[in-house]
């Protein structure tokens, strides 16, 4: 027995202590409440304490007695996943109990607006619409109408008037960054964006470098389209999600206090997707986008569904469309493209609905 | 199974080799006992992914095992040399008959409805065509069956006498490390192994390290750029620049390799744990400099299979030119129909036949006096033979094929982002620049040495770590390929 097999022992048993440690541990967290949904089968608990550990799920940073108390790591009756996805959104904000609104009240605080040249353009672009919103109140009072503010309406416009939208969502926005030619608008887009990570997510789409965040911050829109919901599926249940993403609009709105927000419908898998997989098929996709359609306002808030374009008969992706059921194929982009053109979001002419 | 999943890497392997370790070395009773481990090891490794058909392997070594008894009793009995031939030539058949009857029998329906209906215009005969679904591939049968096709050729030829101890030929034949995926091993390279063979502590210690090397290949390198292949599918061929296309290219030639690669170590590794050395499957095939060389390095055992079991019984090259000829063709045929019941692998095998036959006439002269020609030869013929090996359907290859050489205008929709290269090419950098780097033969001998030294050990450990790390995240997201 030479000397360097000695090594291979050491080495083995190291593993085996490895991956002991990470069974502990995955079986720790899980009884903390942390849990995947998407983790299954062999190896389950190992594969649980290392998505724990990168999610910063460490002993220090959570207290048993505190988490159990607030709640923060159990969600619902059946203790439904708080998976990776809300810790990478921040892991203290939850246990803060819903600290977003401070956060948010933080950041408005700090980030005061530069009246650089651009916001004043922008400013006073925004004036002559309010005159003109005045204008019609006027002409509403001379026909004796009180309350008919002029109504925003969906009608068909031209790739101008994406000049001043954003376009913020997840891969299936980054097609249509990348396959729809949609040339004037900007776009935050990146794989795997979901609601809880949205404002932290580093995009580099257009030649960004920040933050969703701090583009929101930076720069103000007329129009502010965001499709996400896909990759959230496997996280928690709607009511959940319906509340991330009202805090998150919120969040939006102080940052963009005159923009349009369109939240758009998630888009359908394909019928194979939707028969085989129990998570991302379409009876959970459209049950978050009916509560997704309740957070529009008719307002400032919008609700579009792309999926009028997309589906066949049975309210499927139509399978020719796509290679992996889940994203368009490159050269069915297009049609997205003139889905918006068909929603653009305009004033609509005297006393119409 | 496979080798790289979380299963076999947390539960089946580390009670595996306790249970295998454990039985006491050098006593009359030691290799029976550790023979009968392995192979019931083996069965459970098998029956893990396939329930059902591990009755089959089983009952397949049953029956070949009394077949080359058979071959040696006949054996030396003037009166019985035809039986004798005879009965090989039914252990052929029905060897190949299994083999065919799962891989090839759909494919044999398919084609021929479609020759009946096409040709003959006869509408009222069609063949049943069973679906891949109905009956699915066993796992490892190509390989396995390879295996026994050359065990009991041998045996016929007089190479060695038949295996009369039933474990050993059991265990020689469903070997977990090879059984999968190969390498195809001869049973001259084990026998005396499976007769007395001792493990130890530096058997271990190097098998470990070269298991958690293979793994890494494969979790690291194979799946990661495989991520890429699978991104292009998303977009469609038709929408994709022709820089991507050729990336796209050389990301499936170098995951088709690190995984093959990885794999093979990975078995390397687990025999010398076990305390066997199995053959070498790759040396360095991504930096010849001709096709001939190429397939002198990229899956060895099946090269090597295929000469000696085919190619010389054919006549090999030493006959006429046009046999020789005639000899290739059928090697390459069968090598590529071998890879995959499908029209584009018999192609893909075909083409590899031109190849090798151009080198033979004239090429290699030229190709030889010149690294440089060489190689770039050879940087171009390798993607362009996976993708035509990646890609079944005979529409979607021409599309494929068009985006890497656009010379041609074709009956489709693109709609390309001519900067869509830039983008993955940012993303899988690194990645490409290490498969390019380890496919340099120093490089890659210079990483086979991490189970020789001391840093090789808490490299082998940092391997690890990251590989679980890479297979958690597939937990996670169980489309590793498919991340939203």
């Amino acid at each position: 027995m030479n000397q360097k097999g000695n090594y291979g022992i050491s080495l083995g048993i190291l593993i085996l202590l490895t991956i002991w440690f990470l069974q502990g541990y995955g079986i720790w967290v899980s009884n903390m409440g942390y849990s995947n949904l998407m983790v299954q089968g062999y190896g389950e608990k190992v594969a649980l304490a290392v998505l724990a550990i990168r999610d910063g799920f460490v002993p220090w940073n959570v207290l048993p007695g505190e988490s159990s108390e607030t709640g923060s790591f159990y969600y619902g009756e059946n203790r439904l996943s708080h998976s990776s996805y809300f810790a990478a959104a921040g892991f203290a904000e939850e246990i803060e109990h819903w600290g977003l609104q401070e956060i948010v009240e933080q950041e408005r605080m700090t980030n005061e607006r530069r009246l650089t040249t651009e916001y004043v353009t922008d400013h006073l672009l925004r004036h002559t619409l309010l005159e003109e919103m005045i204008e019609y109140n006027d002409m509403a009072g001379v026909f004796g109408e009180e309350d008919s503010i002029p109504s925003l309406v969906f009608t068909t416009v031209d790739d101008s008037y994406f000049a001043d939208a954003v376009f913020i969502g997840d891969s299936r926005m980054q097609g249509v960054y990348e396959y729809a030619g949609m040339e004037e608008a900007d776009f935050l887009a990146k794989v795997s964006m979901t609601i809880y990570n949205m404002m932290n997510t580093k995009v580099s789409t257009n030649g960004h470098n920040e933050t969703i965040r701090e583009a929101l911050t930076k720069r103000q829109y007329g129009k502010i389209y965001i499709m996400v919901g896909i990759n959230e599926l496997g996280t928690a249940d709607t009511e959940y999600f319906i509340r991330h993403y009202q805090a998150v609009l919120e969040e939006i709105r102080t940052l963009q206090p005159d923009a349009l927000i369109v939240i758009q419908a998630i888009m359908h898998v394909t019928g194979e997707k939707d028969r085989e997989d129990p998570i991302f098929n379409n009876t959970n996709i459209n049950e978050r986008n009916e509560a997704l359609k309740e957070l529009a306002n008719g307002q400032n808030i919008f609700y579009i569904d792309v999926n009028e374009v997309y589906d066949d008969e049975n309210g499927n992706l139509r399978r020719e469309m796509s290679a992996d059921d889940v994203h368009l194929l490159g050269n069915c982009y297009e049609l997205w493209h003139t889905f918006f053109l068909e929603h653009g979001i305009v004033y609509g002419s005297f006393g119409e609905e | 199974m496979v080798f790289s999943g979380l299963e076999f890497i947390l539960y089946f392997l580390p009670i595996f080799l306790a249970v295998y370790y454990i039985i006491p070395q050098n006593r009359s009773f030691s290799i029976p006992v550790k023979n009968f481990i392995l192979l019931v090891g083996s069965l459970c490794f098998y029956a893990f992914g396939e329930p059902v058909y591990v009755f089959l392997m089983a009952g397949s070594v049953v029956i070949n095992f009394l077949f080359a008894q058979g071959l040696d009793y006949l054996y030396g009995k003037p009166a019985y040399v035809k039986l004798r031939k005879k009965l090989y030539v039914f252990t052929l058949i029905f060897n190949v008959g299994i083999l065919f009857f799962f891989k090839y029998c759909g494919f044999f329906a398919l084609n021929i409805n479609i020759l009946l209906y096409k040709v003959f215009h006869i509408t009222w005969i069609t063949l049943p065509v069973i679906s891949e679904e109905s009956l699915p591939l066993p796992i490892g049968i190509s390989f396995y069956t390879f295996q026994i096709l050359s065990y009991v050729t041998d045996v016929y030829r007089r190479s060695y006498p038949a295996e009369k101890n039933f474990l050993r030929l059991g265990a020689y034949i469903t070997m977990f490390p090879q059984l999968v995926a190969g390498p195809i091993v001869k049973y001259t390279e084990v026998k005396k192994r499976l007769i007395n063979r001792r493990t130890t502590m530096v058997g271990f210690d190097h098998g470990l390290k070269l298991f958690i090397l293979g793994m890494g290949f494969k979790v690291l390198i194979a799946n990661q750029i495989g991520i890429l292949w699978t991104d292009i599918e998303r977009i469609g061929y038709e929408s994709i620049s022709t820089p991507l296309a050729w990336m796209g290219a050389w990301a499936y030639s170098f995951q088709i390799y690190y995984d093959f690669f990885g794999y093979s170590i990975m078995a390397v590794g687990l025999g010398k744990m076990l305390g066997f050395y199995l053959p070498e499957n790759f040396r360095d095939p991504y930096a010849s400099k001709s096709v001939t060389e190429l397939w002198q390095k990229w899956h060895i055992t099946l090269g090597r299979w295929f000469r000696e079991y085919l190619y010389f019984p054919l006549g090999g090259s030493r006959c006429s030119r046009m046999r020789m000829i005639r000899n290739l063709l059928v090697v390459w045929a069968v090598t590529g129909f071998w890879h995959g019941a499908d029209w584009n692998f018999i192609f893909w095998g075909l083409g590899w036949f031109v190849f090798i036959m151009l080198e033979k006439l004239f090429l290699k002269k030229y190709l030889d006096s010149s690294r440089v020609l060489g190689r770039f030869y050879m940087l171009f013929l390798i993607p362009v033979s996976w993708i035509i090996f990646a890609i079944t359907e005979p529409d979607r290859l021409a599309i494929y094929l068009n985006r890497m050489f656009p010379f041609v205008k074709m009956d489709y929709v693109p709609n390309v982002n001519p900067e869509d290269y830039l983008r993955y090419g940012k993303t899988y950098a690194l990645l490409f620049a290490v498969s390019i780097l380890i496919c340099v033969p120093k490089v890659r001998k210079s990483l086979m040495l991490i189970q020789r030294s001391r840093f090789g050990t808490l490299a082998a450990y940092v391997i690890f770590l990251l590989c679980l790390y890479c297979l958690a995240l597939g937990m996670d997201n169980p489309f590793l390929y498919y991340k939203f």
